[in-house]
């Protein structure tokens, strides 16, 4: 238990290498990698988001947390796959075509993860098809969607259309953010969820595939 | 012209704004206007085949609008080359390299010069205004977000942790030409005040922890605006984005204005309320509102922010940003409308 409390508080402090060495050292305790993975680094993530969200700490702390995660999550991936252990869901993230913003993406994209979901990120500049194409090839649950200008988020439309064109608007859900992105836009396009801020879309994301899998 | 003959530029009615008082009219305060608006304002006149046609242009689109003032940027200080706008896209991220990873690229880097900014634009295009009107400088980008796009922003937000030295040394060598930018602009009597831009946040958050922005931005800024004050100019900030945790930080740098208002993270409306007679109020009303509503609400809106401040004084009506291309010239007009008539 105290290897698990301290991963979480290593990873809270963005501290790489200390969380390499717990995850480790849990391994061989005989600890399961799924154990560690929940209650030692996505423990610890979930405090960052919460931290984040409250403006306690601010990006480049997440960005170091979320760094000392990947690298304790590698350690993790063989142990897991070996135990078959499945992934939360997926999700496809990218900003829309037009737009090179990647910041708030990126942000979205570690706080995914810090739930334990898997992300396939296809980048900035992305066109409609794209988002829909890879929700098709990779089986993702989510389609998120990213903007930070007011004429880069009328891209966020094509997606939904595209997604009613391709036969899969009832399978997947599509969420759109970013700064000029508002819940009466959301409504407009027919998306299915708008989030002010990065944890919010984690939590959002979280909870409904935990609902789905129910 | 878009305002009438009646109604003569004057920057005095701006300074009584900086100073928190009401002007005898109401006035107009805008940072960067879209081509298109500029070509709407100034017609036959509307010129872009140099760089100089380009600040007349903006001169004579500012005066044709009714602004007490036109902003310039004196070209020579960019510090980091667009690689991403070169392949023709229309905006860049700040998370795009711009060629300090390290200490080595650090040493490696060429550092823009003073010396190759050609003040003498100055005096030069000046008398393209009508009288009564000053010019307002500002700088290609500021100190935070200049040392960001050489960094590459989460490049420097590893950096903060990972190479602190590297960071300060960033932060450093574009904070003193900044500052020296500045310094050379408030010799110039055409020169009424000036705009300090640097984006410090998003919609939620300053970009990094407000104690970085103490250590390194904001002491460059403290500097600015006392050297401005002391040369009897008024200094005005345009930052985009969450400012809240940094409002006494602002207020003890003692700018005179504060530009930059977005309805997602606070209006103009309640930042009038909250502000009032500490620092001027300018411009506010917001891109997405001004791109989205109708004519009658632009007015409407412009109107009642004018009416609301009317007696109070220190705020200066305009968009809460710029006025991109994307908001109508016929929304745009109806901004320029209600402060051109009187109160």
């Amino acid at each position: 238990m105290d290897f698990l409390n301290e991963i979480s508080e290593s990873l809270q402090n963005g501290l790489t290498k200390e969380v390499m060495q717990l995850v480790q050292q849990a391994l061989d305790e005989g600890i399961p990698a799924k154990t560690i993975l929940d209650e030692g680094l996505l423990a610890g993530m979930n405090v960052i988001g919460t931290l984040f969200k409250a403006n306690e700490i601010y990006v480049p702390e997440v960005l170091f947390a979320a760094r000392a995660m990947n690298m304790g999550a590698s350690l993790l991936k063989p142990y897991l796959a070996r135990d078959g252990v499945q992934v939360v869901g997926r999700v496809v993230i990218g900003t829309v075509q037009g737009d090179l913003h990647d910041i708030g993406k990126n942000l979205v994209k570690m706080m995914l993860e810090g739930k334990g979901i898997e992300v396939v990120d296809i980048g900035t500049d992305a066109p409609a098809a794209h988002f829909v194409q890879t929700a098709i090839q990779k089986e993702c649950d989510i389609i998120c969607c990213s903007a930070l200008l007011t004429t880069t988020m009328q891209a966020m439309a094509d997606v939904v259309c595209e997604a009613e064109k391709a036969g899969i608007r009832d399978k997947v859900k599509i969420m759109i953010g970013g700064a000029p992105v508002t819940q009466a836009y959301c409504d407009k396009i027919a998306a299915d969820c708008y989030t002010p801020d990065a944890p919010s879309a984690a939590e959002w994301a979280a909870s409904y595939l935990r609902n789905k899998a129910v | 012209m878009f305002r009438s003959e009646k109604r003569q530029p004057d920057f005095e009615n701006l300074l009584l704004i900086l100073q928190n008082k009401p002007a005898p009219r109401p006035v107009l305060f805008d940072f960067i206007l879209g081509a298109q608006k500029e070509e709407f304002l100034t017609g036959d006149f509307y010129r872009r085949e140099t760089e100089e046609d380009c600040v007349v242009t903006t001169l004579r689109a500012f005066d044709s609008a009714g602004y007490d003032f036109a902003p310039i940027v004196v070209r020579g200080l960019e510090f980091v080359r667009d690689t991403q706008m070169d392949g023709g896209a229309k905006t860049v991220s700040i998370n795009h390299c711009g060629g300090v990873t390290d200490r080595a690229s650090f040493d490696r880097h060429v550092w823009p010069k003073i010396e190759n900014c050609d003040f003498s634009i100055v005096p030069r295009v000046f008398s393209v205004m009508s009288k009564g009107m000053k010019l307002i400088p500002f700088s290609v980008d500021g100190v935070l977000e200049n040392s960001t796009r050489l960094l590459g922003y989460e490049n420097l937000c590893y950096s903060l942790y990972d190479d602190s030295q590297l960071v300060e040394d960033v932060f450093f060598e574009v904070g003193r030409r900044i500052y020296a930018y500045y310094e050379k602009l408030t010799e110039f009597d055409e020169v009424g005040a000036l705009l300090l831009n640097d984006d410090w946040g998003f919609i939620s958050q300053t970009m990094i922890d407000p104690k970085y922005l103490r250590k390194l931005v904001f002491p460059w800024y403290k500097k600015i605006v006392a050297i401005a004050h002391s040369r009897g100019k008024a200094a005005i900030l345009h930052s985009c984005g969450y400012y809240e945790t940094i409002l006494p930080d602002i207020l003890e740098m003692e700018f005179d204005g504060r530009h930059s208002y977005e309805d997602k993270i606070v209006s103009v409306e309640i930042a009038y309320e909250q502000l009032q007679g500490k620092i001027a109020v300018l411009g506010g009303i917001d891109v997405g509102f001004l791109a989205c509503a109708t004519e009658d609400e632009v007015y409407t809106r412009c109107r009642k922010m004018l009416e609301i401040s009317r007696d109070r004084g220190g705020y200066a009506l305009g968009s809460g940003n710029s006025v991109p291309d994307y908001i109508t010239n016929t929304n745009f007009a109806a901004m320029l409308k209600a402060a051109n008539e009187k109160y």
